[in-house]
C-alpha cells in the first residue's frame, strides 16, 4: 500500500489524550472489553487518518478501457469511416464487462464520435489534415484510473503531419497498447497531380528545362495532363496510370522571352472525384531579358515603343486596361511596369496596393508616363499608386488659365450611410484640394431637400470649405431636382469662364424637371458630369443628366472609387492639367542611367500633363516652362519614375525619332528595375509545422558583422508584413514564421546593399489529397486489430486501487465493534 | 449540495446497529462492598450530576451517530458549487530549458512549477482525476489521469529540464482534448510566463527567472584563402536590466584549454552579433564558454566544430595545361578551394577534346565530336568580338568580354539545350553552357592560346566563374546544431552512423564525423513575448470538504471516548 499524503498523521496526536482519559478511566468494565472496546476506537481513528491520507494499492486488475479512434479525414470515404464506427459499435456488447470504451473521430484534431462538426470548424476544413499523433496525444488524455489503457485507431494510417515515432514511443512508455485497424483508403476514383518539379529553378532564355510531373490514382486509368503557363497550355500529353502507383511524366520547354515564371500542370483523368489535387505549380526563375508589363487603354498605341525596347534587350509585355495581375507571383514575372495610360479606376482597392508594394517591398520599378489617363487626370490622385510616385497630380495652376467654378451636389440620403458618405466627404474635399487659388467651389447637399452645405468659396479658402464638408451627414430620402435648382443659382453669379457641376447619387430620385434645369446649366456655360453610386442608383437618369449637360457619366459600385472621379472630373473640368504644345527638354540635374545621353538634343515633344514634385525625388528633366518632365524616387526597396510627356505617338512622334530614343528608355527601365534578383544567395525553406515554416539564406559572402536582411511577406490573409531576420551564423540569417492556412505566399528577402531573393511557395493543396498510399513503418509495426484480439478479456496488470473507501469502512466497523464492547 | 458518489451514503444503515445497541441494558459489575460505601457513592452521585446522568447514553449515541454521519459524508464527496468544481484536470509541467533558470529564491523555475503543482494535487478535490505531461519542444504525457496522489507526487519529482526551447504549439492540439474532457475539465500550465497557444488552457505562472545571460548562437568558418585564420561568432543575450561585463572563453577540446578571453559588454535583450578572428585556428572542438554569475549556468556554454572545406578537384585534359593550372592554383586559397589534380576530379578543363567520363568539364577551342555540340566546322579567319548575350549570367561574372577579340573562332552548332551567353556578331556561339547525358560543360569557342587570352585578366575570372557554376557543392554543416533537432540525413549518410536526436548540448561523434550541440536559446534570456491571455489559474481556497467531514468524525470519536472514561457519556 501507498500513501499519497504523509503529513495527515499528526491527527493522531488525538489519541494521547484519549489514552489520557482511558488510563484514569472511572468506568466499571470487566478488563478484557473495556480495553478491547478502547483499542477498537483507537483503530477507528486510525482508519480514518489513513483514509484521509489517500491509500492506494496496486492489485491485479483486468479492468481495461479502449479508446476507438476513428480516421474520418478526406482520404477515406464517410462510408469507410462509419463502417469503422459501427464495428466499434458491434464490439460494445463482445467487450468484457468490466472493459470500458470511449470512441472519438479524428483528422485535424479529435472530437468525440456523434458529434458532426466540432464547434465552430466545418466538417470540410477538420477533415483536410490527418494528425494522427496529435490524435494518440490526445486520446490518451481520456484514460480513466486504474484501468489498463488500449487505443484502436481506425485509420488509412496517412499521416499528415506530427511526430508519429516520438508519440508511439511515448505511449508504450506509459504502457498504452496501441491496435491499428486498416481502413480501406479512398474508394471512389481518384486521380492527383502528388508535385511538380523544374530540372532547375533557375533558367536562361534559350535554356531546355524539364519539368517533372509526379501523378498518381487509386485504380488504372487514362487521363491527359496539361503544362500551363501564364493561363495558356503550352503542351496536353495524354498520360496512362497504374493503380496505388506514382507516374512521373516528362517534358522539356525551351524557355523563351513570352514565357512565365510559374509553371502549372493540370491533370484531367477519365475518372476523379476531388478536383483540388488536380493542379499543382512550380516556379522556374527566368534569367536573360528584362520583362517588362506596360498598361494602356488603348494597347496598340505602345507598338512603337515595345518593338525599341525590344532592340534594346527588354521584352515589354502590353497589356490592355484591366492586365493588371491580381497576384503577387504574376506580377513579379515583370521587373518593371509601365503605367502608360490607364485611368486609376481600372485597378481594384487590391491591385493597387499591390502595386505599391511591388515597388516598396519587392524592390521593383514603376514608370508612369503623360496621358489624359495619367496622374490627376486618371483620377490617381491621393491612391497608394500616386505614394510611389516622385510627382504628384497636385500642382500650380498657371496666371494666365481661366478660372474655374464648380458646385459638388452630394447625394445625403439615408441609403448613403456607413462607407458611401465617407468616400463623398473624401471626394469632395479632394476636389477641393485640386481646385487653384482663383477657382471657387460650393457644395450642396441633399436628401429629401437641399442643404448649402458650402456657398461659393475661392479655392485659397479651401479649408474653410473642408470643413463645411465634414459635417455632411446621411438620412432622409432623395430628390435632386432642388438640388440642382440651387447649384444652378449659386453659378448664375458667377463670372468664372468654367463652370462645373459634379452629382453623385445612389438612389432613385423623386421626379423633377431635371432636363429643363441642365439646359438652363448649359445654357449658362455650365457643364454637369454625375456619378451613380451602386446598383440602385437611377442610372439612366444620370446618364441623361450628363449627356445632356456636357459632361461625364461615371458608374461604380465600389464608394472607394468616388474620390478617384471626383478628383479627375475636377482637373479635367479646369483644363488646365495638360499643355498640349510642342516644347523643348531642358536638362536639371544628371544622373547614372543618363550616360551617354544628351536630351538637351532630342526633337520637341507636343505635350505633357502638368504635375508638382514630390519632396525627396530628383527631377532630371524639365520643359521649357520648368514643369517637370522626368523625376525618379526610391520607395522602400524599390524605384519610381514619372515621365510627364507620353511614349505614344500623339506626343512622342518627334521624339520617337530621336537617335536615342531607345537608348534612353532602355536605361531609364534598367535604373527603375534594379540589380533584380540575387543569385548567389542560397535560399532554404523549410516546413516546421502546419503552418510554421522557416526560412533560411546562405550569404555568398563572409560578413560576419554586416547581414542586416528583412523578410516581406505576402500571402492571401496577409497583405504584407515586414520581418527581421536573425543571423544565425557568420554567413547565414534566418527567420520562422507563420502563415495561416498553409497557402501560397511569396517571400522578398532583402538587405540594405540591395541584394534581394523572392521566394514563391505553392502549397497547392492540403497533404491530405496527395492520395499518398504509403503507411509509416511505425504505424505498419503495430499490432493488427482482430475482433479477437479487441473482445478477449485483458492480461492480468497491476493497477493502483484506492483504499480509501476500505479504510472508512473499517473505521466505522471498528466504531461499532468498540460500543459493542462497551455495552454488553 | 450534492455528492461524487452518492451510493457510499447506503452505508448510513450503520446507524441502525448502533442505536440498537444503545437500548442495550448495560449491567453494572457485580462487586462485593460494604452498604455505608455503596450507599455514600450513589446518593453522592445522584445528588451531583442526576440530569447528565440520565441523558449519558443519548449524548454518547448523538456524538457517534454524528461521526458516522459525517464519515460517510466525506466518503461521499460533498459538492457545493457543482460549476466551478474540477473533476479533470490536466497539469503540464514547462519543462524547457528556461525553466533550469533560477529565481530569486534560489529556486528553478522548474522547482517552482513542481512545488505549485504538488499544492494544486493536494489541494484538488478528492474525485478529482489528474493527469501529469511535461511540455518543452513536444508535449509528453508522464501520468494519465489517475486520483492517486502518491504516482502524480513520485512522477513530478522525476520530472527534469530538457535542453529544448519551449514550443507554444506543442500545446496545439490540446484544445481539442479539453473540449472532449468530461465538464469541468480544465489544462493548466504551469510555468514561469510562457506563452499558450489559445485560451482554453489555463496559466499558472510561478514567477520569473533571476537576470540571465547565454550564447544565443555560435559559429566558426575558415576565412577562404586566409590559411588557418577563422571566423569565430556569436551573440549573446542578456536579461539584467543594466549593461553587464563578462568574459568569453574560447576554449579547444576542453574547457581547461583556454585560446582567447574576450572581453563582452553585455547589454539588456538580444545583443547585436559580434565575431572575431583567430590567426591559428586548429580543425576540430571548440567551446565557448561566457563567464557570468546568473539564473542559469547551461546556456552559457556552445560547442562548435571548425571544418575545413575540402578543395574542389580540377583536372587536365589537355597538352598545354600549365595557364590552367596557374588559374586553378590562383583560385586554391578562395572560397572555391580549387586543387589541381591527376585522378577522380570533380571538373575537368580540357583543351581541343571532350574529356571522356568528366562529370563536369571546360572545353576550351573545340575540335572533332562530343556530345557537347552537333558540329564543328572550320575555323573563322578574322579574330572576332564577342556580344554577351546573357550580360548577368553567372559563367561570366565579372568578366568584361565586349572589348576583347577572340582568335581560333570555328563555326560551331551547340546543341538544343546549350544556353549562349556570348556569340559573334553572326551568331556564331562563343561561350555557352548545356548539358546532356554525358554530363555538364562549359563551351568556349575559341582558343585562348592563339590570341593571348591566356594573358588577359578576364581568363581567370572566367575559369573561376566557370569552377564555381559547375561545383555545385554543397556548403559545410552548421559549426552547432541547436539541442533537440536531428541530424540531416545526408551528414549522417556522409559520415557512416545512425540517426541521432540531439537531445544534450555537448559533442556527438556519428561514423568518422564530430558534430557539436549547444542550447543557442535566447529563452532563457528574453522574457516571454505577451501571447494570448489565457485563464489565470486559481488555486481552490480552503481544505476540501471531505477532508473536513472526516476530520470531524475522528474529533466527535476520539471526544466521545474521552467522556466516557470520565462517565460523562455512554
Amino acid at each position: 500500500m501507498t500513501l499519497s499524503f504523509y503529513n495527515y498523521f499528526w491527527l493522531l496526536l488525538i489519541l494521547v489524550p484519549m489514552t489520557i482519559a482511558f488510563s484514569r478511566s472511572l468506568t466499571d468494565r470487566p478488563p478484557l472489553l473495556k480495553y478491547g472496546s478502547f483499542i477498537l476506537r483507537v483503530l477507528a481513528i486510525i482508519f480514518l487518518v489513513l483514509a484521509l491520507c489517500r491509500p492506494f494499492a496496486n492489485f491485479s486488475t483486468r479492468d481495461r478501457h479502449t479508446v476507438f479512434l476513428i480516421d474520418v479525414s478526406e482520404s477515406i470515404t464517410p462510408e469507410e469511416s462509419q463502417k469503422a464506427e459501427k464495428t466499434v459499435q458491434s464490439l460494445k456488447g463482445k467487450l468484457p464487462a468490466s472493459d470500458t470504451m470511449s470512441v472519438f473521430k479524428f483528422a485535424s484534431g479529435i472530437q468525440p464520435s456523434g458529434k458532426d462538426t466540432p464547434d465552430g470548424v466545418g466538417d470540410e476544413k477538420f477533415r483536410r489534415s490527418t494528425r494522427i499523433a496529435e490524435a494518440l496525444n490526445s486520446a490518451a488524455f481520456a484514460f480513466p484510473a486504474g484501468k489498463t489503457k488500449r487505443i484502436v485507431l481506425f485509420s488509412d494510417g496517412v499521416d499528415t503531419g506530427g511526430n508519429l515515432e516520438r508519440t508511439l514511443k511515448n505511449l508504450e512508455k506509459r504502457s498504452v497498447e496501441v491496435i491499428f485497424a486498416p481502413v480501406k483508403p479512398f474508394g471512389h476514383p481518384e486521380a492527383a497531380v502528388i508535385e511538380v518539379r523544374p530540372s532547375t529553378s533557375k533558367a536562361w532564355q534559350g535554356e531546355r528545362v524539364r519539368l517533372f510531373a509526379a501523378i498518381t490514382a487509386n485504380r488504372d486509368m487514362k487521363g491527359v495532363l496539361h503544362f500551363i503557363n501564364r493561363g495558356v497550355t503550352v503542351r496536353s500529353l495524354p498520360v496512362k496510370m497504374t493503380a496505388e502507383k506514382r507516374t512521373v511524366v516528362e517534358s522539356d520547354f525551351t524557355i523563351t522571352a513570352e514565357h512565365g515564371s510559374i509553371w502549372s500542370v493540370e491533370l484531367a483523368p477519365d475518372q476523379d472525384y476531388f478536383a483540388v489535387n488536380n493542379r499543382a505549380s512550380c516556379k522556374v526563375e527566368t534569367g536573360g531579358r528584362m520583362k517588362v508589363l506596360a498598361l494602356h487603354d488603348k494597347p496598340r498605341e505602345l507598338r512603337q515603343f515595345a518593338m525599341a525596347m525590344a532592340k534594346q534587350g527588354i521584352d515589354v509585355e502590353v497589356r490592355g486596361r484591366h492586365g493588371m495581375p491580381d497576384k503577387p507571383e504574376k506580377l513579379l514575372e515583370f521587373r518593371a511596369v509601365i503605367l502608360a495610360g490607364i485611368p486609376a479606376d481600372a485597378l481594384n482597392r487590391n491591385q493597387m496596393s499591390l502595386l505599391r508594394s511591388y515597388v516598396t517591398d519587392y524592390g521593383r520599378g514603376l514608370i508612369m508616363t503623360g496621358s489624359t489617363q495619367s496622374f490627376g487626370l486618371g483620377g490617381w490622385y491621393k491612391t497608394p499608386v500616386e505614394s510611389v510616385l516622385p510627382l504628384t497630380s497636385r500642382y500650380e495652376k498657371d496666371r494666365e488659365q481661366p478660372s474655374m467654378s464648380m458646385v459638388l451636389i452630394i447625394d445625403k440620403s439615408g441609403s448613403m450611410g456607413g462607407d458611401k458618405i465617407e468616400m463623398a466627404r473624401r471626394a469632395a474635399k479632394s476636389a477641393v484640394e485640386l481646385l487653384g487659388p482663383r477657382d471657387r467651389i460650393g457644395v450642396v447637399a441633399f436628401d429629401g431637400a437641399p442643404f448649402k452645405v458650402c456657398p461659393m468659396t475661392p479655392g485659397a479658402a479651401g479649408s474653410e470649405a473642408s470643413s463645411a464638408i465634414e459635417k455632411i451627414a446621411a438620412g432622409g430620402g432623395t430628390n435632386l431636382y432642388p438640388a440642382m435648382v440651387m447649384a444652378r443659382d449659386m453659378l448664375r453669379t458667377e463670372a468664372s469662364r468654367i463652370k462645373h457641376v459634379i452629382i453623385l447619387s445612389d438612389g432613385q430620385s423623386m421626379p423633377g424637371d431635371f432636363a429643363g434645369v441642365t439646359d438652363e446649366l448649359t445654357a449658362g456655360g455650365c457643364t454637369v458630369s454625375t456619378v451613380a453610386l451602386g446598383q440602385g442608383a437611377h442610372a439612366a437618369l444620370m446618364r441623361q443628366i450628363a449627356e445632356k449637360g456636357d459632361g461625364r457619366y461615371y458608374f461604380s459600385n465600389d464608394p472607394a472609387n468616388i474620390p478617384k472621379i471626383f478628383a479627375r472630373e475636377t482637373i479635367e473640368a479646369s483644363k488646365s492639367a495638360i499643355k498640349e504644345e510642342p516644347f523643348a527638354v531642358v536638362s536639371a540635374a544628371r544622373d547614372g542611367f543618363m550616360s551617354g545621353l544628351d536630351p538637351g538634343k532630342a526633337p520637341f515633344l507636343l505635350g505633357y500633363v502638368m504635375t508638382r514634385p514630390r519632396p525627396g525625388t530628383k527631377v532630371l528633366l524639365l520643359t521649357e516652362t520648368s514643369d517637370p518632365l522626368l523625376a525618379t524616387g526610391r520607395f522602400g526597396l524599390g524605384r519610381s519614375a514619372a515621365f510627364t510627356s507620353d511614349i505614344t505617338p500623339r506626343w512622342s512622334s518627334e521624339w520617337m525619332s530621336w537617335r536615342d530614343y531607345g537608348k534612353f528608355w532602355g536605361q531609364l527601365l534598367r535604373y527603375v528595375a534594379g540589380s533584380g534578383e540575387s543569385r548567389d544567395v542560397t535560399t532554404l525553406l523549410t516546413r516546421l509545422s502546419e503552418n510554421r515554416y522557416r526560412l533560411q539564406l546562405q550569404l555568398p559572402e563572409i560578413k560576419p558583422g554586416e547581414t542586416n536582411w528583412t523578410v516581406r511577406l505576402s500571402s492571401e490573409t496577409d497583405a504584407g508584413s515586414s520581418k527581421e531576420m536573425t543571423p544565425c551564423g557568420v554567413d547565414r540569417v534566418q527567420l520562422d514564421f507563420e502563415v495561416a492556412g498553409g497557402k501560397n505566399f511569396t517571400l522578398t528577402a532583402s538587405d540594405k546593399s540591395g541584394q534581394k531573393v523572392t521566394i514563391n511557395h505553392f502549397a497547392n493543396y492540403p497533404a491530405e489529397y496527395l492520395l499518398d498510399t504509403k503507411i509509416p513503418e511505425a504505424i505498419m509495426q503495430l499490432p493488427k486489430f482482430t475482433e479477437k484480439r479487441i473482445i478477449e478479456p485483458a492480461k492480468p496488470a497491476p493497477a493502483p486501487v484506492s483504499l480509501a473507501f476500505p479504510m472508512v469502512l473499517a473505521g466505522l466497523l471498528s466504531l461499532l465493534g468498540s460500543v459493542l464492547l462497551r455495552r454488553l | 449540495m450534492s455528492f461524487l458518489h452518492p451510493e457510499y451514503l447506503y452505508l448510513g444503515f450503520i446507524l441502525i446497529p448502533l442505536v440498537l445497541l444503545y437500548l442495550l441494558k448495560v449491567r453494572p459489575r457485580r462487586r462485593i462492598t460494604a452498604t455505608l460505601f455503596l450507599w455514600d457513592s450513589i446518593l453522592a452521585e445522584r445528588k451531583s450530576s442526576a440530569l447528565l446522568r440520565r441523558f449519558r447514553d443519548l449524548l454518547s449515541l448523538l456524538m457517534l451517530a454524528l461521526a458516522v454521519i459525517f464519515a460517510l459524508l466525506g466518503l461521499a464527496g460533498p459538492v457545493f458549487d457543482r460549476q466551478t468544481r474540477v473533476n479533470s484536470l490536466i497539469l503540464i509541467i514547462d519543462n524547457s530549458t528556461r525553466s533550469g533558470t533560477l529565481t530569486k529564491d534560489g529556486k528553478s523555475l522548474l522547482e517552482r512549477s513542481k512545488t505549485a503543482a504538488r499544492s494544486i494535487i493536494r489541494n484538488a478535490d478528492d474525485n478529482c482525476l489528474i493527469s501529469l505531461s511535461t511540455v518543452s519542444d513536444a508535449l509528453k504525457i508522464k501520468v494519465n489521469a489517475t486520483g492517486n496522489r502518491s504516482r502524480l507526487f513520485s512522477e513530478l519529482d522525476r520530472i527534469q529540464m530538457e535542453e529544448t526551447d519551449y514550443d507554444k504549439q506543442a500545446l496545439q492540439g490540446l484544445q481539442d482534448t479539453v473540449k472532449c474532457l468530461a465538464d469541468n475539465g480544465r489544462a493548466v500550465l504551469i510555468s514561469g510566463s510562457a506563452a499558450i497557444p489559445n485560451e482554453t488552457i489555463a496559466r499558472y505562472n510561478v514567477g520569473l527567472p533571476a537576470p540571465n545571460a547565454a550564447i544565443s548562437g555560435c559559429d566558426l568558418q575558415y576565412l577562404p584563402g586566409k590559411g588557418n585564420k577563422a571566423v569565430f561568432w556569436y551573440r549573446l543575450a542578456s536579461s539584467f536590466p543594466e549593461e553587464r561585463k563578462a568574459s568569453l572563453l574560447i576554449c579547444k577540446d576542453s574547457e581547461e584549454n583556454i585560446v582567447r578571453v574576450r572581453p563582452v559588454s553585455l547589454v539588456p535583450g538580444d545583443n547585436k552579433p559580434d565575431y572575431f578572428i583567430l590567426d591559428e585556428a586548429e580543425p576540430g572542438r571548440w567551446i565557448f564558454k561566457l563567464e557570468i554569475e546568473d539564473a542559469l549556468k547551461k546556456d552559457n556554454f556552445a560547442y562548435a566544430v571548425l571544418r575545413r572545406q575540402k578543395p574542389l578537384r580540377i583536372g587536365f585534359a589537355g597538352t598545354k595545361n600549365a595557364f590552367y593550372q596557374l588559374c586553378v592554383a590562383a583560385f586554391a586559397e578562395s572560397k572555391l578551394k580549387t586543387s589541381g589534380v591527376t585522378d577522380n576530379p570533380d571538373i575537368v578543363i580540357a583543351s581541343g577534346s571532350t574529356a571522356v567520363g568528366a562529370p563536369a568539364q571546360m572545353i576550351f577551342n573545340p575540335a572533332g565530336t562530343s556530345p557537347f555540340w552537333k558540329e564543328v566546322g572550320t575555323g573563322l579567319n578574322e579574330p572576332k568580338p564577342a556580344k554577351v548575350l546573357l550580360t548577368d549570367h553567372p559563367g561570366i561574372r565579372f568578366c568584361k568580354l565586349d572589348d576583347i577579340l577572340f582568335s581560333g573562332v570555328k563555326k560551331l552548332v551547340p546543341p538544343e539545350n546549350a544556353v549562349i551567353v556570348a556569340a559573334t556578331s553572326e551568331g556564331v556561339p562563343l561561350i555557352y553552357r548545356c548539358e546532356t547525358a554525358q554530363g555538364k560543360a562549359w563551351v568556349y569557342n575559341f582558343d585562348p592560346e592563339k590570341s593571348d587570352f591566356f594573358l588577359n585578366l578576364n581568363f581567370p575570372l572566367l575559369v573561376a566563374a566557370a569552377t564555381a557554376d559547375l561545383s555545385g557543392r554543397e556548403s559545410l554543416p552548421p559549426a552547432s546544431f541547436k539541442t533537440g533537432s536531428m541530424l540531416p540525413e545526408r551528414l549522417i549518410k556522409q559520415a557512416g552512423g545512425e540517426p541521432v536526436e540531439l537531445t544534450r548540448s555537448g559533442f556527438y561523434r556519428i561514423g568518422e564525423e564530430t558534430f557539436a550541440a549547444s542550447l543557442l536559446t535566447n529563452q532563457t534570456a528574453i522574457p516571454p513575448k505577451k501571447g494570448k491571455p489565457g485563464k489565470n489559474f486559481t488555486l481552490s481556497a480552503g481544505l476540501p470538504w471531505g477532508f473536513i467531514f472526516i476530520c470531524l468524525s475522528i474529533a466527535l470519536m476520539a471526544a466521545e471516548s474521552m467522556l466516557y472514561h470520565r462517565r460523562k457519556a455512554g
